[in-house]
């Protein structure tokens, strides 16, 4: 009786202590409340990412871009004038260099634009954009006729989510709500299907409706591999900081084992992964289509920390094949050496300076031929 | 099937509840049933192996003791061999996952009908054989059945070591006389694959027939009982490496599961999930960096890289036994300890008194008391330290860097000892907290070991060492910083375990009120959430 009486007490304390931990956690790491307040310190965000997508989509969406978080208007495909370097917005004689891609792909616009001042730099990119955002962003781009040479970045780590369809099931620490096609093979044909919206007006409209936002839940759980209904689903648990950081883990493990499924650490990726297979085709594409545009395609393959040159064997013989010029950053960039890395993972400021001078050599070369 | 997966606490939860409906001889039975597909869920192919080492010992026992077997148990013996054979080198286990996934089932695809049957008709003529040589063997003189028993008992385990662990590394190390020939050694390579656990089980199969031999056991006459010992799964993989006289006897006598051991368990495997998720997986990323560095790394690498990596070791290994521990007293055993706060050590013989005791304690009673032990001149207990040292060693590993470590801590012990001699006065009592400080010291000299046991190459030692020695004020850390449940975790795994040492061994819902403890366990739950969400390692033993 008397353990029994000592169980049940242990049960209830750890209970009451569990309980605290969880409201000590709100109170003194809360998260702004004011959507627009975008520097929540590095604990805050910490037990805020197992919040679901659409709790995380609540706190940094109002009726308007400036009342939302900024995160909340970037990424969007149909936006692209906002993706132009300021400085480059004047058309001139000189040679113009469009690159699509993720935050690396920015970076190296940005950087070419600084060391050379022979070519007119336009960059295209959305936050961790995925090869299927990139692909469509050049798809789409009204103005890509205009390019002399067109860039593609690639990173290793987008690869296997090729099959999501939004920032929100790609990344769910970091969710944004920019959407993109979900590209799939049919009889060897590079093939895709759009999301219902691809604007952030469009977003709003179905975010802010029940019905339409049911309906592009329902879009997603077909044509998106990583939507999964636990993460995404705001509910009362949210308001938990214990339940946030549960689902964090549920998250994180649910997305490892897809990811597994594609790409291994040790090994490199799987070739025989459908998620491979449509990135060689969106290649292959994407240097068929400019080459119809008289454009010069290159594709610039950006290796993550600790990913070796995976990324770059996996492309080889398609770039070489389809005579494709490249830049991969691990010739510059070693991705095993930490020490060439920032502690967010991107690349040290004096190795994408080298990464852009690289590039811009292979620009001139190949326009000169 | 990690214990520090979803998995093993489904298959934990299943076992258990069949468990606790049976009797004594049914648990015995689902426990080996449970442990056979607990040890073929990492590779079914080497379960074989155990079969083998089980049946050998299981013989030899008996006939070290007896000097015969009855028939029944001879049938018994052969029956076992040749059914497992069949089930698990005949049949190809692979064929079916793979045949599932194809929704394509095919009964011929199941059977392997080349090698698989070679090696099992192979296995039913030695069976054959050694019936027939039964007779001659046990009309053999007592004391020279006694000893050839023992020899074939640990020459077989010895073989089975030895190749599947070993080959490559002799070979290599036979490279000038091999090369002397005329011959390349790298041709005589094999793509052996190393069988989990196979370190821990063959020294236990060993210390069975060795203390059969010594008259300090009695073997048991039930194959089952005693293949339930050699596989007991919480212990298969990782040991603790059990002493069938600690073990045998819980095995052949019914179990008492009461409330105090069940807690005990529960106790035990959160605080081994803890060390193992929240600290050692927590800062693996940190050390893989430091020790898998192709650049001079900084001294603050080094610095940090080693710290860690001793915790990392030893929450990994102590952790793994923790939860192994626990899950024997959750279904009523008792196993002995294999980690009594070793960084609290002031001296190595300490040291090797609180790690992995059930291996120290195997070399102290099978290798260095044989040798001669701490009996007799200087020089010759010196040889038997280092000749322990060097087996302890190279059992981690067939690497020349666990020599070099094994070595390395013969050497302290040895100085150590002759300090000892040296000292007149008598030790005087330190409260605990002075008694952990003063360890600090030898923890230095433990660090040190491990960064030889950690290195993949002489280069790497050196490397480490240099950046050690000659990179001081560097303090540019190009590793990752531990996980934040780390960094959370440590301060309770340090209050933890300084309770645990304080008080000798006790856990702290024994030293502490309910309010404290309850606490404690409330902060490891969260932090175990939090550390949930990162990459698990395998357990580093697994490999040894």
């Amino acid at each position: 009786m008397k353990v029994k009486k000592r169980s049940l007490s242990a049960f209830l304390w750890g209970i009451f202590y569990l309980a605290m931990i969880d409201l000590a956690v709100n109170l003194i790491f809360p998260y702004p409340k004011d959507p627009r307040d975008i520097a929540p310190s590095t604990i805050q965000q910490y037990f805020e990412f197992g919040r679901s997508v659409e709790g995380k989509y609540a706190r940094m969406t109002r009726k308007t871009n400036d009342e939302s978080a900024p995160i909340v208007s970037s990424g969007w495909l149909e936006n692209q004038e906002d993706h132009f370097l300021a400085k480059d917005r004047n058309y001139s004689d000189k040679p113009i260099v469009t690159v699509y891609g993720m935050s690396h792909a920015f970076y190296l616009a940005d950087d070419m634009a600084k060391i050379d001042n022979t070519l007119t730099i336009r960059a295209f990119c959305a936050p961790a954009a995925v090869p299927s955002w990139s692909f469509t962003a050049y798809s789409i781009d009204k103005e890509r006729q205009h390019s002399n040479v067109v860039i593609l970045a690639v990173l290793t780590s987008g690869v296997p989510l090729i099959s999501t369809t939004s920032g929100g099931t790609a990344f769910f620490d970091s969710s944004s709500p920019y959407t993109y096609p979900r590209y799939f093979l049919s009889n060897g044909i590079l093939k895709h299907i759009s999301p219902p919206f691809i604007s952030v007006d469009g977003y709003r409209e179905y975010f802010f409706d029940s019905e339409k936002w049911k309906e592009y839940l329902n879009w997603m759980k077909e044509n998106d591999k990583y939507f999964n209904d636990l993460l995404f689903r705001k509910t009362i648990l949210d308001n938990s900081s214990v339940f946030r950081v549960l689902r964090r883990a549920y998250a994180s493990a649910a997305k490892r084992k897809k990811v597994s499924a594609v790409y291994d650490d040790a090994k490199g990726f799987n070739d025989n992964s459908d998620e491979v297979k449509i990135l060689k085709a969106i290649v292959i594409e994407f240097a068929k289509n400019a080459r119809r545009d008289k454009s010069l395609p290159i594709i610039y393959i950006a290796n993550n920390i600790n990913t070796s040159d995976h990324l770059f064997r996996l492309l080889e013989s398609t770039l070489k094949t389809y005579e494709i010029p490249f830049l991969s950053s691990h010739i510059i960039c070693p991705p095993n050496d930490p020490r060439n890395f920032l502690p967010d993972h991107h690349f040290i400021p004096s190795l994408n300076i080298k990464i852009a001078k690289a590039m811009t050599k292979i620009v001139h070369d190949n326009l000169n031929k | 099937m990690q214990f520090n997966s979803i998995t093993f606490f489904i298959f934990l939860a299943g076992v258990y509840l069949f468990y606790r409906v049976l009797p004594h001889r049914g648990q015995n039975i689902l426990l080996l049933i449970s442990s056979y597909v607990f040890y073929g869920w990492w590779d079914i192919r080497f379960l074989f192996l155990i079969v083998i080492s089980t049946a050998l010992d299981f013989s030899c026992g008996l006939l070290i003791h007896e000097g015969s077997m009855i028939k029944r148990q001879r049938t018994r013996v052969s029956a076992w061999v040749v059914v497992f054979a069949f089930f698990f080198v005949v049949v190809q286990w692979n064929k079916i996952i793979l045949l599932l996934d194809k929704s394509k089932f095919s009964w011929g695809e199941l059977v392997s009908w080349k090698t698989g049957w070679l090696i099992f008709i192979g296995i039913c003529l030695l069976t054959l054989f050694a019936h027939l040589m039964y007779g001659k063997i046990s009309s053999l003189e007592a004391s020279k059945k006694r000893k050839i028993f023992l020899i074939v008992s640990i020459c077989g385990n010895l073989a089975i070591l030895g190749f599947f662990k070993y080959f490559n590394f002799f070979i290599d190390n036979l490279g000038i006389i091999i090369r002397g020939l005329g011959l390349n050694p790298t041709s005589f390579h094999l793509n052996i694959v190393l069988p989990v656990g196979i370190s821990f089980y063959t020294f236990q199969t060993m210390n069975y027939t060795i203390d059969i031999y010594r008259r300090k056991l009695i073997p048991t006459s039930n194959i089952y009982d005693y293949a339930l010992y050699v596989a007991f799964f919480p212990k298969l993989l990782a040991g603790p490496i059990e002493r069938a006289v600690n073990l045998l006897p819980q095995i052949t006598e019914k179990r008492n599961i009461t409330i105090d051991k069940t807690s005990r368990g529960l106790h035990l495997i959160l605080y081994g999930l803890f060390k193992k998720v929240v600290i050692a997986d927590g800062v693996v990323e940190t050390v893989n960096q430091v020790f898998g560095a192709t650049y001079q790394i900084s001294w603050i690498d080094a610095v940090v890289g080693t710290f860690l990596f001793a915790v990392q070791i030893y929450c990994d290994f102590s952790g793994y036994s923790d939860i192994a521990i626990g899950t024997a007293n959750l279904f009523g055993f008792e196993f002995m300890r294999n980690f009594h706060f070793p960084y609290f050590a002031r001296n190595p013989s300490e040291f090797w008194g609180r790690w992995h005791i059930s291996l120290s304690s195997w070399f102290r009673d099978y290798v260095f008391f044989p040798l001669g032990g701490p009996y007799g001149r200087t020089i010759r207990w010196i040889r038997n330290v280092l000749l322990t040292f060097f087996v302890t060693g190279l059992w981690h590993g067939a690497a020349w860097n666990y020599v070099i470590w094994g070595l390395y801590h013969g050497i302290l012990l040895c100085l150590h000892r002759i300090k000892e001699s040296f000292r007149t006065k008598k030790k005087r009592y330190k409260p605990p907290l002075m008694r952990a400080a003063s360890a600090f010291p030898f923890f230095i000299l433990t660090c040190l070991g491990w960064i030889i046991f950690r290195s993949h190459s002489i280069e790497q030692i050196k490397n480490i060492f240099s950046a050690l020695l000659f990179g001081i004020g560097n303090f540019k850390l190009n590793a990752p910083l531990p996980t934040p449940a780390a960094l959370l975790g440590f301060p309770i795994f340090v209050i933890m375990e300084f309770i645990g040492y304080a008080s000798n061994g006790k856990r702290i819902d024994e030293v502490l009120p309910v309010p404290i403890w309850t606490a404690a366990y409330a902060a490891m739950i969260f932090t175990l959430i939090m550390g949930l969400s990162y990459v698990s390692s395998e357990f580093i033993y697994f490999v040894f």
